[in-house]
């Protein structure tokens, strides 16, 4: 395959047009340069992001650990890994970073910063985890009060037999009487909850987006 | 018709006792299996007037005796009587709405089951 040479003007076209977030910035953290993919997830326009410090970009709680950045870029040429950025409107978004320390023909150094936007994965993974959590409680509720109704019929109908029966003296009666009654606010406890879970565990089925939601795809158009 | 017989399903010993204890109150012939595969034993040796089952079973559940019923014994479906929790209904929802089979809710009164088998004797 003949191999193809770029011009500086085309290289700058890629960085431009990419979709990828990419920037530029000095040792100290300084901004060069900004791609307008990068500067459009960020709210801003590429010429108001140059000179200001990209820790000027990062969300307040993470601000801090900047110069921790800084410092290993120096020494290792190399970083990668997360980074919460926040933009002009005020949204956190999670960044997927992956810089390299360059040197300018001049002999300046710089920092060539790569990144996507991984919020929305990162944010259904997390409600995906929160999902399956309430769902091992929901069925966790379920066995148990499963478990729980089958002594509780047993303690229910033996105290009703006695009673039927006429096998309670007059003394014990009350405290029969008492059981039972306890005995069966424990049964509608029972019967609350695994109505509450059911109808939780119901609500959490899987939204799916229209387009792989068969029953909504295939429906009759009219 | 003979005197009633009842048949109690019940994987659950103290239930399936206490089941057919208060069954023995109004009937005398109760008879006891473990689930729904020694449920099948006893109806090709007898003919019941109602038939007291659980859902969650061993070996051969509530919805396995149901369909079994169905193909051997078409006239004692509609004798069937089915004692379950609220909580392992979900699983049986569906069968339990299609069945058409009566229902009682562990934990039950002595009323809710005595009344349940007597209309199962004469089902509509």
């Amino acid at each position: 395959m003949p191999r193809v040479e770029l011009s500086p003007q085309r290289y700058r076209e890629l960085v431009e047009q990419s979709r990828g977030l990419i920037c530029t910035h000095d040792l100290a953290g300084v901004l060069l340069s900004v791609n307008r993919a990068a500067a459009d997830r960020l709210g801003y326009a590429p010429e108001e992001l140059v000179g200001r410090s990209l820790a000027d970009l990062l969300a307040p709680a993470v601000r801090h650990l900047f110069p921790q950045y800084l410092d290993r870029i120096r020494r290792d040429a190399t970083d990668e890994g997360l980074m919460l950025v926040v933009t002009r409107a005020g949204d956190e978004r999670i960044w997927t970073y992956s810089n390299v320390r360059g040197r300018e023909s001049g002999g300046t150094e710089y920092v060539l910063g790569h990144a996507h936007d991984i919020t929305d994965i990162k944010r259904s993974d997390a409600r995906a985890g929160e999902a399956e959590a309430l769902r091992s409680v929901g069925q966790l509720a379920l066995a148990t009060a499963h478990e729980i109704n089958n002594p509780l019929t047993v303690i229910m109908a033996s105290l009703q037999l006695m009673v039927t029966r006429g096998q309670v003296p007059e003394p014990a009666a009350a405290y029969v009487q008492r059981a039972i009654k306890s005995a069966e606010q424990i049964r509608d406890v029972v019967r609350n909850m695994s109505r509450i879970t059911r109808l939780e565990l119901s609500r959490q089925a899987p939204q799916l987006p229209a387009v792989i939601d068969l029953s909504k795809s295939s429906a009759p158009r009219d | 018709m003979s005197e009633p017989r009842i048949l109690v399903v019940e994987d659950e010993t103290n239930v399936r006792e206490l089941e057919a204890e208060i069954l023995r109150e109004e009937w005398e012939h109760v008879d006891t299996a473990v689930d729904g595969t020694d449920a099948l034993r006893l109806l090709a040796e007898n003919v019941y007037s109602a038939i007291v089952s659980d859902l969650a079973m061993p070996k051969l559940d509530g919805r396995g005796l149901f369909h079994e019923v169905e193909r051997r014994y078409p006239a004692s479906q509609r004798r069937l009587v089915f004692v379950t929790g609220y909580a392992e209904a979900e699983e049986y929802d569906e069968f339990i709405r299609q069945s058409g089979v009566p229902v009682v809710a562990k934990p039950f009164t002595i009323a809710d089951l005595v009344g349940a088998v007597q209309r199962a004797f004469s089902p509509a």
